[in-house]
């Protein structure tokens, strides 16, 4: 999987938003709010990613097991997938 | 073309209908630079967008997008809310749509003495380190608008419940609020911009929230704290 062009990044009064632009925008009128994990997970996002090399994105980064981080990682992009930031 | 201040900004616009009659208090003679030119044919948004109606709506949706749009670039911005003025000061409540914004307001009016900027979605403008807030032609189907800039006192995110009770907020509290009642950019220049002024607005403004019944208490309850609290 990858991330949408159509879908901006940007911190504001201290929260990370996911915000829909161009086509996006017709599909999804909201916004989500990323945690410091979803950020991170976002950045990877950029080029093509498996769930697995996500995974392991968390797994080197906090003290998770590889079954919490993989189902840390399915939640997330079940939520982009929704929204149309991932694809 | 004629010339309008609205937000303290000199907007050139080419009106007909009901918008030309919603934008009479705003005419200007003034000379000087244009700030904002807004020229479009309304017909062929018309003829695009046939669920629009009539060209009425059709230039009064265009006139207020590009409007909102365009002001950006000013550090304003549009916030889906009721904006009432009071001792000097202006006041927002935003919610969803039906929520009851307009409810509270009218209670502010009939209570306090309370004066309508906007009822649908004021235009935030931030100029020399100071938030203002200014009514604008684009006031909803009741037209409640005002021709003034008013220094912001707070804003104010409504919900109903079964109590009133208002406390403040803090900046990452309000983000999810405050966004939902923000316009959508497609552009992506425009949702940064925005994005950038709700930033420092929430940094900058008292920012509360308020849950409350459909009674004049409410409006007591709101009052009582928002006169007084700045940051």
């Amino acid at each position: 999987m990858i991330r949408s062009e159509n879908f901006l990044l940007q911190e504001v009064a201290g929260s990370q938003v996911l915000v829909p632009v161009g086509a996006a925008t017709r599909d999804f009128a909201g916004i989500v709010t990323l945690n410091s994990a979803g950020v991170h997970l976002w950045n990877a996002l950029e080029a093509e990613q498996t769930k697995e090399a996500l995974a392991k994105v968390l797994t080197d980064r906090y003290e998770v097991s590889d079954a919490q981080a993989m189902a840390d990682v399915e939640k997330f992009l079940q939520k982009l997938t929704d929204v149309g930031a991932v694809k | 073309m004629a010339r309008y201040r609205i937000a303290d900004l000199i907007v050139e616009m080419e009106l007909s209908g009901r918008t030309k009659q919603q934008a009479l208090p705003y005419l200007t003679e003034e000379a000087g630079q244009t700030d904002i030119s807004l020229s479009y044919d309304y017909g062929q948004v018309l003829r695009k967008y046939p669920q629009l109606r009539d060209l009425d709506t059709a230039e009064y949706m265009t006139t207020g997008s590009l409007f909102a749009a365009k002001v950006l670039r000013f550090h304003g911005f549009q916030l889906h809310a009721s904006a009432v003025m009071l001792g000097g000061k202006a006041y927002l409540f935003s919610a969803p749509s039906g929520t009851g914004k307009s409810t509270h307001t009218e209670k502010w009016c009939r209570l306090f003495g309370a004066q309508i900027i906007n009822d649908d979605k004021p235009t935030l403008r931030r100029t020399n380190g100071v938030w203002m807030v200014y009514g604008t032609p684009w006031s909803g189907k009741n037209d409640l608008s005002c021709p003034v800039g008013v220094p912001l006192g707070g804003i104010a995110f409504l919900e109903r419940g079964s109590v009133n009770h208002i406390r403040k907020i803090s900046p990452v509290e309000a983000v999810p609020a405050i966004l939902r009642e923000c316009l959508q950019f497609s552009n992506k220049v425009c949702a940064q911009k925005q994005l950038e002024l709700v930033d420092l607005l929430l940094r900058e403004a008292s920012v509360w929230r308020l849950t409350c019944r459909n009674d004049d208490e409410a409006a007591m309850v709101s009052y009582e704290a928002m006169k007084n609290g700045s940051k």
